[in-house]
């Protein structure tokens, strides 16, 4: 199952279904249609998991850097973190509502920053979704599980074993 | 300014010439690379012209290596009988490059040669080793000339720098600004009596020894920085600038150094930590002449170097494909159950 967004080309052989998730075309299929929540950018339903993908780029930094007036580097690096946690939250829920959280979700945001920065990135984001069970004495389940949170860029995604078995990613630009 | 060094069979090195920008240079690359061979080399050859010494440019290879033979510098190799190191330099607005080399033999011969190498002396060169030796300064010097003891010079060098005298009159208004960042940073000055380093603040002074040894590097540049050690035309050389500094700390050390090279310094460095090569990438600008160098081994085993201006461009990047190994590691243990 082949599918293009924002640039990227994915391919999931094996995939059970593959779309745009934040579709806002109202006659297509997979037209999302509740804008009171964010979505994040391709859903990916495998025979045994469901993979969320965002992708962001350094440009989006560069275009929040256009747009806020009050622009410092806290910012920015808030503001991703802010988003990239909403994304996945929201779609969680709206994934939720339509009873698909039955199989093990894997949230990988494509981001194309420096190695050393994207382990400083998935600390922080562990930290704002929040990944694991963050009260276990009344959560039965958990968001996400603090081991499948994945940010990686293509070069990552195309090297490891693991993912590849999914599918493979390119950048056509 | 340096422009360039020739290795021929010199220790780590079977063939390797290497360009230099008057401005930055960044060695990147792998323990046993030889980051640091390089940058004694030139500082060895920088010493011939230095008015305060009257070595040969043997001998103060010898002293910076510190080998049991010179010999030992020759790249080991079966039947390999000869090594060589050539230094280039030209000033501005001079016509033709100057040289020096030395030639040296397994059974520990060495024949220097130079180009006009020597015909300008001056105070040129500064190498700042990876331990902090400040602290330990009183009475080293001394020691040092009087006994043998095993320290590469370079230790005993920087602080004969260090301890120059501060020039009469008020400082530039360049080095004045560089002063107050540093001063800053250490929330003080420094101050030497009788070859002790303090640092003095309101609270008072503070030996060195009792000072965190990333602030004592920092109290180092303000001593080099202060007394005009570091000044138009003059190289700095500084073997890991991280070691013991603070990350945080990075931001200044780097601040500093674009600031020395516009003032004419220019500047060598090796390094292994991405938090101070980032800090470059982020505050190179138009005006700043930065150049990345990375020594790496080919299949072969050889040392080759690849040198580029454009941080994306750095490759093999150890310090990247180190945290690569961690991200990957981070990725596959999202699938261990």
């Amino acid at each position: 199952m082949i599918i293009t967004v924002d640039g990227y080309r994915f391919d999931f052989p094996n995939a059970l279904e593959a779309f745009k998730f934040d579709e806002k075309d109202s006659l297509s299929p997979h037209y999302h249609g509740v804008d009171a929540l964010k979505a994040v950018d391709v859903m990916v339903e495998m025979p045994d998991e469901y993979l969320f993908i965002e992708i962001k780029t350094y440009d989006d930094l560069v275009d929040f850097k256009k747009e806020g007036a009050t622009y410092d580097d806290n910012e920015a690096r808030k503001w991703l973190i802010r988003t990239l946690s909403r994304k996945y939250r929201e779609t969680f829920l709206y994934r939720l509502c339509e009873g698909k959280v039955n199989k093990r979700i894997y949230y990988i945001c494509l981001l194309n920053f420096d190695n050393a920065l994207k382990s400083y990135c998935r600390k922080q984001l562990a930290k704002h979704i929040p990944t694991g069970n963050a009260n276990p004495r009344r959560w039965h389940r958990m968001i996400l599980d603090k081991t499948r949170l994945l940010i990686l860029d293509e070069a990552a995604w195309n090297r490891n074993g693991n993912i590849l078995r999914w599918g493979t990613c390119s950048y056509i630009g | 300014m340096i422009t360039k060094i020739k290795l021929e069979n010199f220790t780590a090195f079977d063939e390797l010439t290497m360009q230099f920008s008057p401005g930055v240079n960044i060695l990147l690359g792998e323990n046993g690379t030889g980051k640091t061979h390089v940058m004694k080399s030139i500082y060895a050859a920088c010493a011939v012209i230095d008015v305060n010494s009257s070595q040969t440019f043997d001998q103060k290879l010898r002293a910076v290596f510190l080998p049991n033979t010179i010999g030992r510098l020759v790249h080991r190799s079966q039947g390999r009988q000869q090594g060589s190191v050539k230094v280039f330099r030209q000033d501005g607005g001079e016509q033709n490059e100057r040289s020096i080399s030395c030639q040296i033999s397994t059974l520990g011969k060495a024949d220097v040669k130079m180009a006009r190498w020597n015909e300008d002396r001056r105070n040129p060169a500064t190498y700042i080793p990876v331990k902090d030796m400040l602290a330990n300064a009183p009475r080293f010097r001394a020691l040092y000339s009087e006994k043998h003891i095993h320290f590469e010079e370079v230790y005993s060098d920087i602080i004969d720098k260090a301890l120059q005298p501060i020039p009469k009159g008020k400082p530039s208004r360049e080095r004045a600004r560089l002063l107050e960042i540093l001063n800053k940073s250490l929330s003080g000055k420094v101050v030497e009596k009788n070859e002790t380093f303090y640092l003095r603040n309101r609270s008072g002074e503070l030996e060195f020894t009792l000072l965190a040894e990333g602030l004592r590097k920092l109290g180092l540049l303000f001593m080099l920085i202060q007394n005009e050690t570091l000044t138009n035309g003059s190289v700095l050389f500084w073997d890991e600038p991280e070691a013991n500094l603070n990350p945080v700390l990075s931001e200044t050390v780097v601040r500093i150094l674009l600031e020395l090279q516009k003032m004419g310094v220019q500047v060598f460095i090796a390094t292994h930590d991405y938090v101070l090569l980032k800090e470059f990438e982020l505050a190179t600008s138009e005006e700043s002449e930065v150049l990345v160098h990375t020594l790496y081994r080919n299949e072969e085993g050889k040392v080759r170097c690849q040198a580029t201006s454009d941080f994306d461009d750095v490759s093999p990047n150890a310090i990247d494909l180190a945290y690569q190994r961690i991200l990957d590691r981070e990725i596959n243990k999202a699938f261990e159950k």
